[in-house]
């Protein structure tokens, strides 16, 4: 009865997940199709509606391909290891409330995320080509590059929430979102969030003409359908993610369950049209001025808005705690 | 003859006028100036709006550890009492267990020390269900 119970709550956690990662994707097609005067995929069932089922089964039924010369073990394990990674960041949002309440929950996210880094390099090297080692290489440098300006965004953020709890973080935004008082950081933010996702105009990693189609070159069928569930996923968690920290989460209304969970659904489908709309509008970056972008204004940028706002709240005397 | 008719086509004087290549583009939207003034604007309308939520949490939060101080004793209290009970309960069991063994003597403190230390969780519940041990240590968690 116990693990009757148990698979029945981990399939209300992870369906609804993969569901919203099957309908982004047609969102996505249908969305660039309109934005260059055409109609996306209007076949398969009404308004296309099931074309990612279609899609995913075919991909499932394909034969696993893999290449003689790589490394069996990782090259399989890499990308159940970036799926596990993406659905396990979902267990601590608050939406409104968390599935895993954690007090440094935050902080969790940042680590887990990091992890997904391995994933790609694992990925990358075990195919044994060398565009999806570049693929690879090249993903996890700006990855890792952009963490450490996000980071030090949510620093700023922190500061005024005075909890690493995305629960607490929320509460505290309901009176005003932290988005007004850190306008310049959400900028940083979103284009951060961009890079970290490896989207457009960021997606250097699978750039078609030079590396055919990054650290996934070699894969094909089940496990090239896990990392593309695993991208699409962490590209709505990012876009979660940011609601809760900049737009209030749930707020105006972030204390009422559903009415909460519904306002946050929608915040984040505005964000992840904006996802893409970007793709939609601009080329893609070089990759020196990418990581220019990062280490030479991100990174200085939010270190000065960090001090600014951190003389703000002691000038004030509005510290979160009692000192 | 031909020669003296002849006039060598060249450039006018002071060069040709500069070649009109630049693509034209209409001023839009407010200067930079005015986008910086805003950006400044809001975030300050921001920041206020951040300090008094501030307080506000912090004056909560002060009510809250002041009745928490309240009632303090009285938790304390509870605690003692429901240690105690689970002590009885677990000596009365290793009585039972030990009887066999001579010189055995029931509920003797390990610590050396004549002072009263406050069970460990681990302690109290050794005896206890696997499932009972769990839900003393880590609460009511569920899975998933």
């Amino acid at each position: 009865m116990d693990i009757l119970f148990f698979i029945i709550q981990a399939l209300a956690f992870l369906v609804p997940i993969l569901i919203s990662v099957a309908f982004l994707t047609l969102v996505e097609r249908k969305v660039l199709g309109y934005m260059q005067f055409r109609k996306g995929p209007n076949v398969v069932g009404p308004y296309g509606l099931l074309q990612p089922f279609a899609d995913a089964l075919k991909l499932f039924v394909k034969e696993t391909l893999k290449p003689s010369t790589a490394s069996p073990y990782l090259f399989f394990f890499s990308p159940l290891l970036f799926l596990i990674l993406a659905l396990v960041l979902w267990s601590l949002i608050p939406i409104p409330q968390p599935t895993l309440n954690v007090n440094l929950s935050l902080l969790l996210v940042l680590g887990v995320s990091s992890l997904a880094v391995y994933a790609l390099l694992g990925s990358g090297w075990a195919s044994n080509s060398k565009y999806s080692l570049l693929g690879g290489i090249r993903a996890v440098a700006q990855t890792i590059s952009y963490e450490i300006s996000m980071g030090l965004i949510l620093l700023s953020i922190l500061i005024w929430t005075g909890s690493f709890s995305l629960k607490e973080i929320t509460l505290s935004q309901q009176n005003c979102w932290m988005l007004l008082p850190h306008l310049p950081l959400l900028f940083m933010w979103l284009i951060s969030t961009l890079a970290e996702t490896n989207r457009a105009p960021f997606d250097l990693t699978e750039g078609e003409s030079e590396l055919v189609s990054g650290y996934n070159v070699e894969y094909a069928g089940g496990p090239f359908a896990l990392f593309f569930i695993a991208e699409y996923a962490n590209i709505i968690f990012m876009n979660v993610l940011s609601i809760i920290i900049f737009m209030g989460g749930g707020s105006p209304f972030s204390t009422i369950p559903v009415i909460a969970s519904l306002i946050i659904s929608t915040k984040a489908i505005a964000l992840v049209f904006f996802f893409l709309w970007v793709r939609a509008s601009y080329p893609r970056f070089r990759y020196d001025q990418l990581m220019h972008l990062t280490w030479k204004n991100y990174l200085p940028l939010s270190l000065g808005l960090f001090s600014l706002t951190l003389s703000i709240l002691v000038i004030t005397n509005s510290s979160p705690f009692i000192l | 003859m031909s020669g003296a008719t002849f006039k060598q086509e060249m450039p006018p004087r002071g060069g040709y006028g500069p070649i009109d290549y630049k693509r034209m583009m209409p001023k839009r939207g407010p200067s930079g100036y005015m986008l910086f003034a805003g950006c400044i604007g809001i975030m300050s309308l921001g920041y206020v709006g951040l300090i008094y939520t501030n307080r506000n949490r912090r004056r909560r939060l002060f009510e809250e550890r002041e009745a928490f101080f309240g009632i303090m004793p009285l938790l304390e209290a509870e605690w003692d009492r429901d240690i105690l009970k689970q002590l009885q309960h677990t000596q009365e069991q290793e009585a039972i267990i030990m009887k066999d063994v001579p010189d055995w003597v029931v509920g003797q403190s390990v610590y050396h020390t004549k002072r009263w230390v406050r069970p460990r969780v681990e302690d109290l519940y050794y005896l206890a269900k696997s499932k009972e041990q769990n839900e003393a240590m880590f609460g009511f968690n569920t899975f998933v």
